[in-house]
């Protein structure tokens, strides 16, 4: 059974990963939670309960724009597309996201 | 920032954010149920397998909400949605605290719209809070004549006035070859008037120091007003010359719209121009001044240094300043001052009352919303979360309050606006009616005090309520602590209620005792007129009777004026208070300080007045004359000299107290008149009439005709027509100036009049609804009392007696506190002790008779309640 996210997840990750699985494409909110489940091998489940409210600050922050449109079996869904500034935002957390995992293994190697 | 943009714009099709997160998350369930069907789940299953995945929907629902509302404001607009439903459920409750917090309101806010234009706002200079005038230090004066010489020792040894100046005000004759002259009012200045309050001419320049110099040229400085009716606007008037009085002056500037400093001017010139100008007499106080402190310096520390300076000069001059002392005072701070004040005081209980009266009913109520509170705590709810939802019901109810009680007092100023139309203000206060962002933050202002201060009290008191008791047990049937507080805010609405009462009542009798004292004389058919001679042909005090003989003589020909005559000043506009002594070897005791107004009359003026003369003879045309000395005292003044000795033929001695250089003057009394009002506003108003041939200053004509209107026609012409060159001006009815001098007691009186109704009836509301409340309360209670045989007059003396310790402390604090407001409004009354003992009683008693009644209306009805219905009563 995967990780059901977010107990315990950093601050702020869940939409870091958000936004990175939007980098691929736009998607209403049940791709990207199936993206995130298949891309992580099924170790990440994202739990709607946090999607949803995750996806609202996202558009708060003006990082992922929302339009309506068809989804591929034709029903009409909610699609999030990445805004320019969300990808700039992308680029910026996934930088410090590195720097922190680094700083987090080093503690962890240390003697 | 950008933040805030999006949440106002997503709130803004809030409606549609529901709507697309509810469809989007049944998307994502359909879509979840469906994978698994694919691998061959059972559907029903699948479905309840996603829906468990999904977690709760609603809670999913509400946090993405919440990203966008703060949680706080969602449950404030939670706690103003059932506070609304609330107030409609309970509509009667609500029009009843609605309508008595607007009513008190609307009044304050009438109130302090009129406080703010006359005294908060000031005058319309740079710094009006520095701009003082002087007074005698004395607790009512308002004025202080002063010396050129005074002047320059303030100047010289005092450090806390950055510009001090001097005025006398006078009316002036202004004319030009080729038009008829006309007459404005204006001063004599000091040439640092205007620097005083930091203004500038608009045109022209301001007077320089040169120009008081003695010798100089002499300029004026006209007022926009004379610049447009008299000159069209001329903007190439500065340099031109203009006549006034009998000289010609330069026209140096010209002030601007709406500039009258310091009293209600119109024309300026130098002090050199003045004819009788004293540079160097001390004693000789022709003056009033003005100061403008130095920036930082305090009113009391400018009082300081100026006492200690008058103090010092005492000691130096004892021969010319030995009595006399300066105050500072603040120049809007004039007669009306502590009226306004005292109608703030007043306005303020009005509110007060109101605030009792609702958060009575409020505590009335907290019965029926004991349960729901208590039900609220069992669910979790904090007390904060209690007290906070009550405190927004009472914000609601008073902003509401507040809404309609800005709408009455637009009418409120309105009404008053009308009341005072036609008097004289002094200049910065004319037409300022008007509301602006200081009036509408006090609007805000009281409605949340009011809030708070009728709403927490019940707030508090319901959210300590036990939860289990409350909901156990049927709460209506005890008698909680809500009945303690119910009583002390009855107390203190009666209290207040009567404090107003008794105000209203102290100024009602003023008011009603200058009315009375006006009617001695009769003044609906007598009319004032001012005549301005030219001054260079009337100069002598022989010239100037001589041409006031010979008008009143041909005025006395004409059969449609019934009665001539002149007078220095005629009554109720004032008169100069000086110094009287009696003939010494008959006065009973010393006392220098004893002064009376000095008038001086012609043959006629208590025939004029339709005044019988109480005692004595009046004036004959022989009298005044050498050896023929004789002067006419009122009855006020025979009551202050002599008490119960007859004056008829004593001998008295008047002086200008202000100019030594006046020979003072000595007659034996040959009449005794009753007492014409001559002050605005006195208790006590000696007077003392001398004939006018002993000191014919100038002076006014009184005439007395059945048909004023044609009156002034025909004294217009007749002086035209053997005067040709004096100026006929001020034809105006002598009740002008009665109504001029005391509109202060009718508008106030009437004002406080209307409060002091208006907390009797609030009061009288609050205490029955109060009451009738408690009746409804205990229903049950009387039906059970009722059927085990309790007799209807027990029943009644049940609701009675609780409320009677309530009414008698609210009734003795009420008095303490009338005591305090009879201190008060002290200055202003008039013939009227402020403890006069026929208000208090009778007011106290009023109000003690319509609580009564408050009281037993809604016991009567308890009283009358049938047993078996009220065994019913749920």
């Amino acid at each position: 059974m995967g990780t059901t996210v977010p107990p315990d997840l950093l601050p702020g990750t869940l939409e870091l990963l958000i936004l990175k699985s939007l980098a691929a494409g736009s998607h209403h909110g049940y791709g990207i939670a199936q993206r995130l489940k298949t891309v992580s091998d099924d170790l990440l489940h994202v739990g709607e309960s946090s999607l949803y409210p995750a996806l609202q600050r996202l558009l708060l922050k003006g990082w992922v724009k929302a339009e309506w449109g068809a989804s591929e079996n034709n029903r009409r869904a909610r699609y999030y597309r990445l805004t320019g500034t969300g990808r700039k935002q992308l680029a910026r957390e996934r930088a410090e996201f590195d720097r922190l995992i680094v700083a987090i293994q080093k503690v962890l190697n240390a003697t | 920032m950008r933040d805030f943009i999006r949440r106002i714009r997503q709130l803004i099709h809030w409606r549609r954010f529901d709507d697309d997160l509810a469809e989007e998350m049944a998307f994502h369930r359909d879509m979840a149920a469906r994978e698994r069907e694919e691998q061959g789940i059972d559907p029903n299953a699948a479905v309840r397998a996603a829906h468990r995945t999904f977690g709760s929907g609603a809670l999913a629902a509400d946090q993405a909400r919440d990203v966008w509302i703060p949680v706080g404001l969602r449950d404030l607009s939670a706690d103003v949605r059932f506070a609304f439903r609330l107030m409609w459920r309970e509509r009667a409750f609500t029009a009843t605290a609605v309508s008595t917090l607007a009513l008190a309101i609307g009044m304050s806010n009438t109130v302090y719209t009129v406080v703010n234009a006359m005294i908060l706002r000031g005058l319309p200079v740079a710094h009006p809070d520095r701009i003082v005038m002087f007074n005698d230090g004395s607790p009512n004066s308002q004025v202080l004549n002063v010396s050129y010489r005074d002047v320059e020792d303030w100047r010289a040894a005092t450090a806390s006035f950055a510009e001090i100046g001097l005025f006398s005000n006078t009316m002036f004759t202004i004319g030009d070859e080729g038009r008829s002259p006309d007459v404005v009012g204006g001063s004599y200045v000091s040439t640092s008037i205007f620097r005083l309050v930091e203004e500038r001419p608009m045109l022209g320049r301001d007077f320089l120091p040169a120009d008081e110099q003695a010798g100089a040229a002499p300029v004026v400085i006209l007022g926009y007003s004379v610049w447009t009716s008299r000159y069209g606007s001329d903007p190439s008037i500065v340099g031109k010359t203009m006549r006034v009085n009998n000289t010609r002056a330069t026209i140096i500037g010209v002030m601007p719209r709406g500039f009258r400093f310091p009293l209600v001017d119109d024309l300026w010139l130098p002090v050199s121009a003045m004819s009788g100008l004293q540079r160097d007499k001390r004693d000789v106080r022709q003056f009033r001044a003005g100061g403008r402190l130095v920036e930082g310096i305090s009113m009391s520390h400018a009082q300081a240094e100026l006492a200690a300076l008058t103090e010092r000069l005492a000691r130096e001059y004892p021969a010319t300043n030995r009595n006399f002392r300066a105050a500072v005072l603040p120049y809007t701070g004039t007669a009306t001052h502590p009226m306004f004040l005292s109608l703030f005081g007043a306005v303020s209980c009005v509110l007060l009352v109101a605030c009792a009266n609702v958060s009575n009913l409020l505590l009335a109520r907290s019965g029926r919303r004991s349960r729901e509170i208590s039900v609220r705590t069992a669910l979790g709810a904090t007390r904060w979360r209690v007290v906070r939802q009550l405190l927004i019901e009472s914000v609601l109810l008073a902003s509401i309050a507040g809404a309609l009680g800005f709408i009455l007092s637009v009418a409120g100023v309105k009404a008053f606006a009308y009341s005072v139309r036609g008097i004289n203000f002094a200049y910065w206060y004319n037409e300022r009616w008007t509301m602006d962002h200081r009036v509408f933050a006090f609007v805000c202002g009281v409605c949340v005090a009011s809030a708070f201060l009728f709403g927490l009290v019940p707030a508090i008191h319901l959210s300590r309520r036990d939860v289990h008791d409350a909901i156990k047990q049927d709460a209506r049937t005890t008698a909680g602590p809500s009945h303690v507080w119910a009583d002390v805010l009855l107390v203190a609405e009666i209290g207040f209620a009567l404090m107003l009462l008794v105000g209203a009542g102290l100024m009602m009798r003023s008011f009603l005792a200058i009315y009375r004292s006006d009617l001695t004389a009769d003044a609906s058919q007598v009319m004032t007129v001012s005549l301005r001679p030219p001054p260079a042909k009337v100069t002598t005090a022989d010239e100037r009777l001589a041409m006031y003989r010979r008008i009143e003589a041909r005025l006395r020909t004409n059969p449609a004026l019934a009665a001539v005559t002149v007078a220095s000043a005629p009554p109720y506009i004032g008169a100069p208070m000086w110094r009287i002594e009696l003939d010494r070897r008959r006065q009973t005791s010393e006392d220098p300080t004893r002064r009376a107004s000095f008038v001086t009359i012609d043959r006629g003026y208590f025939e004029t007045l339709d005044v019988r003369l109480v005692r004595g003879r009046p004036f004959t045309d022989d009298d005044g004359m050498p050896g023929h000395e004789a002067v006419i005292v009122n009855q006020q003044f025979v009551t202050m000299f002599f008490g119960d000795v007859d004056p008829i033929g004593q001998r008295l001695c008047a002086s200008n107290p202000d100019n030594r250089t006046v020979a003072s003057l000595c007659a034996p009394i040959v009449g005794v008149s009753p007492t014409v009002r001559q002050q605005f506003m006195s208790d006590l108003d000696p007077v003392v009439y001398f004939p006018l041939r002993a000191n014919p200053i100038s002076g006014m004509l009184l005439i007395r005709s059945a048909d004023l209107h044609s009156a002034a026609t025909i004294v217009r012409s007749e002086v035209q027509a053997i005067e040709p060159d004096i100026v006929v001006w001020r034809l105006m009815p002598l009740e002008t100036w009665m109504e001029q001098s005391r509109w202060g007691h009718r508008v106030f009186g009437t004002m406080f009049t209307v409060f002091a109704v208006i907390a009797l009836v609030l009061s009288a509301v609050g205490i029955y609804a109060v009451t009738a409340y408690s009746v409804v309360e205990r229903t049950k209670e009387i039906g059970i009392r009722m059927a085990l045989g309790a007799r209807a007059s027990r029943v009644m003396a049940l609701f009675v007696r609780r409320k009677l310790p309530a009414l008698g402390a609210g009734l003795a604090l009420g008095m303490g506190g009338a005591f305090g407001v009879g201190r008060l409004v002290r200055s202003m009354l008039v013939q009227t002790s402020p403890t006069d003992a026929l208000t208090l009683t009778s007011l106290g008693g009023l109000l003690a008779g319509v609580a009564m009644l408050a009281v037993v209306v809604p016991a009567l009805r308890a009283s009358r309640i049938d047993p078996t219905v009220a065994l019913r009563h749920e």
